[in-house]
């Protein structure tokens, strides 16, 4: 395993030094878009920092999400997703790790942007250490979305559509949009099972003082378990149709 | 080392197999040429025994053990292979970077990796090349890295389909002898498609014949190269012949510029020297005499041209 992150963590090194300057536009792409949301409508409009987190939230989950999916449609355009599939490492696991590090990298770069935010905005953002953990076991469930969507791109190679719905929906289930406590009570209930939302509900209770981090992280734990492993076996299944049918690697 | 019996694949339900009914063995430490027209599954036979695909029937046994029970994990740090279609490399990387970070998922210490890299860079004549991005290498500089790579880490079977393809001659040559090196020092099973006859002639220990998406032949190089036996003798000589002489019947004479060339096909030594004598009594000037035989290249194209009779 741990051959297995060194391996994409120095391929992914690599690639960042390649191209440099896609990254240097995404962090300022990045900035822009953090300031006009946070600094203009949430700041000003909603006059509440706990957005931010809603906001954290939403990148995370769509970038782990579209980067599942993407990194398995780069490896079949590039035409080396076979030779990935007949290495000691199961497909799911490496397509997982390499999600892990571009997450961990961007998470370098978001921590980045956020001591920029603090330098140039006059803004003030709470952080709560326990904000880590329930990002970390919803990572967990974000990886299983991710699974299944990748799943999806190894059958029908083309899946940015899915992909946009997706993000789409769960940046209106993040509650920037409308807040969690105008939306029905049945949507409220529902949202409270789905890993990404339960989440944010969590993280921003936590922020507010009125939450204990233990039970909450159980419950989360269970959730995101669940929603990886619904994930996980959608992703094995249709790596398994698609070996029968011989699609691998057409593109 | 595999014993395949009855294997059936077909891609979609109501399409016809492409592979019906395979059974055959390979053997540990040999090198088994796999041979077919386009489309006779080649590939196909090589992905399903490479786990890449599932098979529609029959059964695979690996070590004595069913493939499709075979730890996976354990299975891939056994097996390798070079695909044709697929890159293999990734192009943003270099030469060695593509090594390092292939060995690395076959896990592979760093250590070894590079001990590897640097033998087997030099053997290939890549060395020199090791800093380059792959995506400014040439077709053959590629197909040489996709072999690096998947030599790394001793398999003991190695799968590819079409190595040689695009590959000058020296470089096909070099390749031949590793592959030829790999098989007699490190017992390695080398299971390989090509197009390129010579390249089945020179290093294959046996070959398998698909056609049809069933098995024509299979055994040993050489004997499958004395199956359609067709022995062509050329005498050269210079000015022309009567070809009216008696002693010229049941050969074929072909006029060139300043010589002639009797060809004669499947005879015996009796009637070869026959016909010299009779052309030195004659006061002919003989200029060249040679013998073509068993090439595999001309075999196959008899073995389909046959099948192809057959059916018809």
């Amino acid at each position: 395993m741990l051959k297995l992150i060194q391996a994409e963590f120095k391929k992914y090194l690599l690639e960042v030094k390649t191209y440099y300057p896609d990254q240097i536009v995404d962090l300022v792409t990045r900035y822009i878009l953090f300031t006009a949301f946070f600094y203009g409508f949430v700041y000003h409009v909603r006059n509440s920092t706990g957005y931010y987190v809603a906001y954290m939230y939403w990148i995370i989950a769509s970038s782990i999400i579209s980067e599942l999916s993407m990194s398995l449609s780069f490896e079949k355009q590039a035409g080396t997703i076979e030779q990935l599939i007949i290495k000691p490492y199961p497909l799911w696991l490496i397509l997982t790790v390499k999600t892990y590090v571009v997450l961990l990298i961007t998470a370098l770069k978001c921590v980045l942007l956020f001591v920029i935010i603090k330098v140039t905005l006059p803004i003030s953002l709470q952080f709560d250490l326990n904000l880590i953990w329930i990002l970390l076991v919803s990572v967990i469930g974000f990886t299983g979305i991710g699974l299944a969507l990748s799943g999806l791109t190894m059958k029908f190679t083309k899946t940015a559509s899915f992909e946009s719905i997706i993000s789409y929906c769960l940046l209106f289930f993040s509650g920037t949009i409308i807040p969690f406590d105008k939306m029905p009570d049945l949507v409220q209930r529902v949202l409270n099972v789905i890993p990404f939302t339960a989440g944010i509900n969590m993280s921003q209770k936590l922020l507010e003082g009125g939450s204990q981090i233990l039970p909450v992280l159980l419950w989360l734990l269970f959730i995101n378990l669940a929603c990886f492993l619904l994930g996980y076996l959608i992703f094995q299944a249709i790596f398994r149709n698609v070996k029968v049918n011989g699609i691998l690697n057409t593109y | 080392m595999y014993t395949v019996s009855n294997l059936w694949k077909s891609y979609e339900k109501k399409a016809p197999p492409v592979l019906k009914g395979l059974s055959f063995e390979i053997h540990k430490g040999e090198i088994l040429g796999i041979l077919g027209v386009n489309g006779a599954g080649k590939t196909t036979l090589i992905k399903l025994l490479l786990r890449a695909l599932e098979a529609s029937d029959g059964s695979m046994e690996f070590l004595g053990t069913d493939l499709a029970k075979f730890p996976l994990a354990q299975y891939y740090q056994t097996v390798s292979a070079v695909l044709e279609k697929d890159r293999n490399v990734y192009w943003y990387l270099t030469g060695i970077q593509n090594i390092q970070y292939f060995g690395r998922l076959k896990k592979l210490k760093d250590g070894e990796i590079s001990e590897k890299a640097d033998r087997l860079m030099r053997a290939f004549d890549l060395y020199d090349a090791r800093n380059q991005i792959a995506g400014n290498y040439s077709r053959g500089m590629l197909q040489k890295l996709s072999i690096i790579i998947a030599m790394l880490g001793n398999p003991q079977v190695l799968f590819l389909d079409e190595p040689t393809l695009g590959l000058d001659v020296i470089t096909k040559k070099a390749v031949m002898h590793n592959l030829k090196q790999l098989a007699r020092q490190e017992n390695t099973t080398i299971v390989l498609t090509s197009h390129q006859l010579d390249v089945i002639d020179e290093i294959t220990d046996r070959v398998l014949v698909l056609e049809n998406g069933g098995i024509a032949y299979i055994g040993k190089t050489s004997d499958f190269k004395h199956l359609y036996s067709e022995n062509k003798y050329t005498v050269t000589m210079s000015g022309r012949l009567d070809k009216k002489n008696s002693a010229l019947s049941g050969c074929t004479i072909e006029e060139k510029e300043a010589t002639t060339e009797i060809i004669l096909h499947n005879t015996s030594n009796r009637e070869i020297n026959k016909l010299i004598s009779h052309l030195l009594e004659k006061d002919y000037e003989i200029i060249a005499f040679s013998k073509d035989s068993h090439r595999l290249e001309d075999v196959m194209e008899l073995f389909i041209q046959r099948g192809s009779d057959k059916s018809a």
